[in-house]
């Protein structure tokens, strides 16, 4: 029997989940994450996951790390130098030349990950389409590589401008380097990202090459834990684009893994979604500091291609999750005017909020919960976490019932209002302000305290459905068991939509296309299960925003043409309310995805109820939203909950990882897959 | 005091409203960018978003530039004070840029603003305002700083409907775009901008269908009230006194330096500021309407005392304004004002530093406090088409209380974004040559000023026009706590050739041969604390990145020639 595993390193526990690809069974394992040397804890994992599951019959494996965003946030990476073209060096730094907060005059810039001695210049310079205005002066360059090697630089970024129009610059330089340092870890912006803007492709190459030498030393340490554990599949790691790689292959991006942990998540609500037939799903993973959502449309993620992470541009394309600072740690505090706030400040692990009595006296969310009793008072993970709940109502009196003069229980539920309103802000802005209608869309609620806000969510945006997956608190580490082969390619080709420059746009998708195919034949893709997707960012003469278009496959005719220019006008209204007919349209960057998929476990099996009510196990009193007043409510075990058993609201569903809040008027019930589906009464 | 009335509101309701109302200024602000043509407000996000009560009160704002909050103040009111509420109607919006007729600050920020309705009730208002690259002055992009008076400013607006419920105002468009430069360009933008009202108009009315207009009238009134109470809790902070702070900025070639000066007297949790003794209404442009002056204001009391007092009509009810009649602070018909930005940047500069007085070691040295904005334009070759290219240089901000001040960022009232040389090559031609930071141009220090910024730009292929504002080409700005002054600002044709030649700060219509380059140098911010106090491993820091020269240091902090890096 083959088995797929999916390994994820969080913060605190080193999660290993595993299924069965036959018959769907999963089990989970965690490990306590080992800083020091990540691949430690993942060795202990595999062995005490070897005594559930027989590792010789792992058939495929994929590791999503945060071992290069840490790396990152850290500034712990590589000693870096950088060539780049004569006048620009300063660029890493000067960004957008925006200061990061518009009031707070003591905010700081991240540091450059360079220092500017190591950032080099050479003379040469390329025009915007292409031509050569100045050649590379070959000599500066090999005294500029001189004295990085001398510097003992570990890793090289190379980023000349307009690059992505002629590369021919950029590839002598890295043959260059190459030759003249062969264990340095170099990377040109043309071969990660071939795309116009230069700070926004000079700062992912440099993350790039920030991150390279330590990634790969890590990925030898797990490739050889993996195989020292008698494991023979080959691992993949997960990227940021929600899909993962062979290993190898992320040798060369590690850039591409730093947004791979809310991508992972992403993955795992596209998978549910598409294997519960909704075209249009909501997904929020709420877990201790922060909350992140995204998008899901006919299975897939929605994908974006700006991202910052510790205050870093890294321009790759990737699944667009928009990660806010609302978490069950997430402290609440009264401002000088007397208005609540909730967050971006978190308690964090330590202290922690309140209730967890490690010293935390600053309410947070979490105390708000406990002091409403929606989580129970003996404690998170089946009592493994005791809290405190005097500590919690203490710190919520003192700190916002007190100078608020209300309640206890009206400031606890006023927090848990506020982080609705918090999260639903951050779903407007990419539902609502791009032209979507939340209300056309069903909410995927993860992540420990996604459960507990979802239905209240939910019937503030008049989302009729909720989705409360099996595993809510392991969520994220699903996606690892779920996703495919994946790989983006972008290039900058600017051109009309004009027929004239058809042979050119269908010859600079031929070549794409060729990059592609050749991915997938290497990774043994079979025909049958690749799939090409092509999208062309487009745009109106004189703007310099682009909209994605989707590009049929098949041979580019003049219709076909004609059909991208229509769909460009259409998607311009969509997005924007308005299109303006008759005017010219260029595309700008031509983009391919690759997806190969691989063998995922089929869904799982769910408890049969022979026994209905089973699942019910105590009572406990809790202050309901609406009502606002404590009622004694059924408290239930989501392990005893069967498939197809039906739960009326006011109730409380604990399990292991979660607990999810049932409000009065609305009801779950339990699907063919085991995920909670809440509605309210009088919808559907 | 007043701010202290009993509100009925619950606070927390109050907290979800606000953020609510706050969403709807950031939905309409994404909207706006998206949507805009040009690249100023696009790449550049030269634009804000504000939702208005039906009085006129601003009660929430997503501003990307402080200075807009001037042109948001006073729209609303112009436009109520042009058609009386019970002449709006459903669907109406509004375009106004005037400063003395249209509450604007400066012809290129146009404004536009929709009336909201409430069961056929007035509720509110959207507004938003975007920079136009070009309004039709005689010096194209109309900032110049030497321009005489408005007239010579562009397409001057008091507010004038340019949409009803039928659509567009064709005649009223037609008028406004026949007076523009680049009238495509015009035209899409200020379709963005009607576009961007239209979603906030959609937001406020789910908002209204949710509480009612009666509660949220309510709760407009207590969400002012909590601003100006926290407001005046961050006065409070301050000790009582009088304090002041002066500087002089450079006014046109041939003027006498212009004295800007502030005193904030903070009694309890009262703040009055008084700007008696700040120099007479310039010949040039850069007089200050009062809605700009305001506008600075509130950014550098916020900035100063509580940076996350929300942007709404509370906050401007715990400050008292003073200014004279005869001043360069207070400008009247016709006097120019594109440049005022330079004149708002000495203000905020001013503002902090009077306020550094009180709160010692909390507040950094004076920033650059120039705004260098700079237009290119002419007819590219490659086209044939006219084209104007707009940009603001950032500059050095003021080191700080504990740490070195900024390089090449944007300071106070303006946060625009550069547009990427690759972008600008394509869309423009004209060629990005050098963009760096200037080696010691920050103020020496314990806490060194941030540095300056150099942008060469070489003209391609055509005859280009520049014209431009800046300031603090002459006078630095100075340190703090003993401190120095920052490097001065400049731009010069042709550096380093025999044809050389220095532009004066403010200045338009300057003729470009093909192949020239203008150099646009930026000033640096001011030191804190004496540079004797410096750390070591500072020192050696900048001397091996090459920010501070070897000379420098041996001069400023008596380097020994053994701890000098390598000079790169």
């Amino acid at each position: 029997m083959a088995w797929r595993i999916g390994i994820d390193i969080g913060g605190t526990f080193t999660d290993l989940v595993a299924a069965n690809l036959e018959t769907g069974e999963t089990c989970l394992y965690k490990s306590p994450t080992t800083p020091a040397n990540l691949a430690q804890g993942v060795a202990a994992g595999l062995a005490a996951l070897g005594e559930k599951v027989p590792l010789r019959a792992i058939s495929f494996l994929a590791h999503g790390t945060t071992a290069g965003t840490n790396a990152l946030i850290e500034e712990k990476g590589a000693r870096t130098g950088l060539i780049t073209t004569d006048g620009f060096r300063d660029l890493l730094e000067i960004a957008r030349q925006q200061r990061p907060s518009l009031y707070d005059l003591r905010a700081r810039k991240p540091r450059p990950l360079i220092p500017r001695r190591l950032r080099r210049e050479v003379v040469e310079r390329m025009q915007f389409d292409g031509s050569i205005l100045k050649p590379l002066d070959v000599e500066s360059v090999k005294r500029e590589l001189a004295l990085l090697a001398e510097e003992g630089i570990e890793s090289l970024a190379i980023c000349l401008l307009h690059s992505y129009a002629n590369s021919s610059h950029e590839r002598a330089v890295r043959d260059m380097a190459r030759e003249s340092l062969p264990d340095v870890y170099v990377t040109a912006s043309c071969d990660l990202l071939p795309r116009f803007r230069e700070y926004e492709r000079l700062s992912t190459t440099v993350i790039n090459t920030y991150l390279g030498p330590l990634m790969n030393g890590y990925l030898n340490h797990l490739s050889e834990r993996i195989m020292e554990a008698g494991i023979s599949a080959a691992p993949h790691i997960m990227q940021s684009n929600g899909g993962i790689v062979p290993l190898e292959e992320a040798r060369l991006k590690p850039a591409g893994t730093v947004l791979s942990g809310p991508a992972a998540g992403a993955a795992a609500a596209a998978d549910l979604s598409a294997r519960l037939d909704i075209e249009r799903a909501i997904a929020i993973d709420m877990g201790g500091t922060s909350t992140d959502v995204c998008l899901i449309e006919g299975g897939l993620p929605a994908s974006a291609a700006g991202r910052k992470v510790g205050g870093y541009a890294v321009e790759l394309p990737g699944v667009d999750v928009r990660c806010i600072g609302a978490g069950g740690g997430s402290l609440l505090w009264v401002d000088a005017g007397g208005l609540l706030n909730v967050g971006p400040h978190s308690a964090g692990a330590h202290p922690g909020p309140a209730c967890y009595a490690q010293g935390g006296e600053e309410p947070a969310i979490t105390d708000a919960f406990l002091v409403l009793g929606r989580i129970p008072p003996s404690g998170l993970l089946q009592g493994e976490m005791t809290l405190d709940p005097e500590a919690a109502r203490k710190a919520v009196t003192e700190r916002i019932a007190a100078p608020l003069e209300v309640s206890l229980e009206r400031a606890a539920l006023g927090a848990v209002e506020l982080t609705v309103a918090n999260v639903r802000r951050a779903i407007e802005t990419i539902t609502v302000a791009e032209g979507r209608d939340p209300r056309e869309f069903s909410l995927i609620a993860a992540g420990g305290a996604g459960p507990l806000i979802a239905a209240e969510l939910a019937a503030e945006m008049q989302i009729d459905e909720v989705i409360i997956p099996a595993s809510p608190g392991n969520f994220s580490a699903g996606g690892l068991l779920v996703s495919d082969l994946r790989r983006d390619w972008v290039r900058t080709h600017l051109m009309a939509a004009a027929k004239d420059n058809l042979p050119e746009l269908i010859d600079g998708f031929h070549s794409l296309e060729r990059e592609a195919c050749e991915w997938l034949a290497d990774n043994l893709v079979s025909d049958g299960k690749a799939v090409l997707l092509r999208r062309v960012a487009a745009r109106y003469v004189g703007q310099d925003y682009e909209l994605e278009i989707e590009v049929p496959s098949g041979r580019l005719t003049e219709r076909e043409l004609d059909g991208l220019v229509a769909d460009f006008h259409q998607a311009h209204e969509r997005h924007y309310g308005y299109a303006l007919p008759g005017r010219p349209i260029e595309f700008v960057d031509l983009m391919i995805t690759a997806v190969g998929q691989v063998p995922a476990a089929p869904s799982a099996p769910s408890v049969r109820s022979d026994k209905k009510g089973a699942a019910k196990k105590a009572e406990r009193s809790v202050y309901l939203s609406g009502k606002e007043e404590f009622r004694d409510c059924a408290v239930y075990d989501r392990a005893n909950l069967g498939v197809g058993e039906v739960v009326e609201g006011p109730g409380i569903i604990e399990q292991y990882d979660s607990t999810t809040y049932l409000p009065a008027a609305c009801r779950a019930h339990v699907d063919e897959m085991g995920n909670l589906r809440l509605t309210r009464n009088g919808r559907r | 005091m007043k701010g202290n009335r009993r509100e009925k509101t619950d606070p927390i309701t109050l907290a979800v409203i606000s953020s609510g109302l706050i969403a709807i200024a950031e939905e309409m602000g994404e909207a706006l960018v998206r949507s805009a043509f040009s690249p100023n407000i696009k790449e550049r996000r030269d634009c804000s978003t504000a939702v208005f009560d039906s009085q006129g009160r601003l009660i929430a704002q997503a501003e990307h530039i402080p200075l807009h909050l001037g042109s948001l103040l006073g729209v609303v009111e112009a436009v109520l004070k042009h058609f009386p509420p019970d002449t709006l109607r459903s669907g109406d919006a509004f375009v106004a840029n005037d400063p003395y007729l249209g509450g604007g600050t400066h012809l290129p920020d146009v404004t536009v603003v929709s009336p909201f309705f409430c069961k056929s009730e007035l509720a509110g208002f959207t507004a938003n305002v975007a920079h136009h690259a070009d309004i039709g002055a005689k010096a194209p992009g109309g900032i110049s700083g030497d321009a005489r008076s408005i007239d010579e400013e562009g397409l001057r607006l008091p507010p004038t409907r340019l949409a009803t419920a039928k659509g567009i105002c064709q005649e009223v468009l037609d008028l406004f775009l026949s007076r523009c430069r680049m009238p495509e360009q015009r035209r899409l933008d200020l379709t963005g901008q009607l576009a961007a009202n239209q979603v906030g108009l959609q937001r406020l009315q789910e908002v209204f269908d949710k509480y009612g207009a009666e509660r949220l009238s309510e709760a407009t009134d207590a969400l002012l009230n909590a601003t100006e109470v926290r407001a005046r809790a961050a006065i409070k902070g301050v000790p009582d006194g009088f304090y002041e702070a002066e500087d002089q900025m450079e006014g046109l070639e041939g003027e006498e330096m212009i004295p800007i000066r502030v005193g904030l007297e903070v009694r309890g949790d009262r703040l009055r500021l008084d700007f008696s003794g700040s120099g007479p209404p310039s010949r040039g442009a850069i007089n200050v309407p009062r809605n700009a002056l305001l506008a600075t204001i509130y950014y550098a009391v916020k900035a100063s005392l509580d940076p996350g007092l929300p942007s709404n009509a509370g906050l401007h009810r715990a400050i008292e304004v003073s200014v004279p009649e005869n001043s360069i602070l207070n400008a009247q018909p016709p006097a120019a004002v594109g440049a005022r930005t330079d004149t708002c940047q000495h203000v905020a500069g001013r503002i902090i530093e009077a306020f550094a007085q009180a709160l010692p070691g909390r507040l950094p040295a004076p920033a650059n406090d120039a705004s260098t904005a700079v237009v290119f334009s002419g007819v590219d070759p490659r086209s044939g088409r006219e084209y104007v290219y707009v940009e603001a240089i950032a500059g050095g901000a003021g080191g700080g209380p504990d740490e070195d001040g900024l390089d090449g960022v944007q300071v106070h009232i303006t946060n625009t974004s550069n547009l990427p040389a690759e972008a600008l090559e394509h869309a423009f031609p004209l060629l990005v040559e050098r963009y760096e930071l200037v080696p010691d141009s920050g103020g020496p220090g314990e806490f060194r000023g941030g540095l300056g910024l150099r942008r060469d730009i070489r003209v391609i292929d055509h005859e280009a026009i520049f014209s431009a504002h800046g300031d603090r080409h002459k006078k630095p700005a100075r340190g703090a706590a003993g401190g120095l002054p920052g490097a001065c600002g400049a731009y010069v044709v042709n550096p380093g050739s025999s044809a050389e030649q220095s532009l004066p700060p403010k200045v338009s219509d300057v003729h470009l041969a093909p192949g020239a380059v203008l150099r646009v140098q930026t000033p640096g911010g001011g030191g804190f604390g004496k540079p004797e106090k410096r750390k070591p491993a500072r020192i050696t820091e900048d001397l091996q990145s090459g920010l501070v020269s070897p000379n420098a240091a041996a001069e400023i902090y008596k380097t020994s020639a053994d701890e000098e890096g390598s000079q790169t």
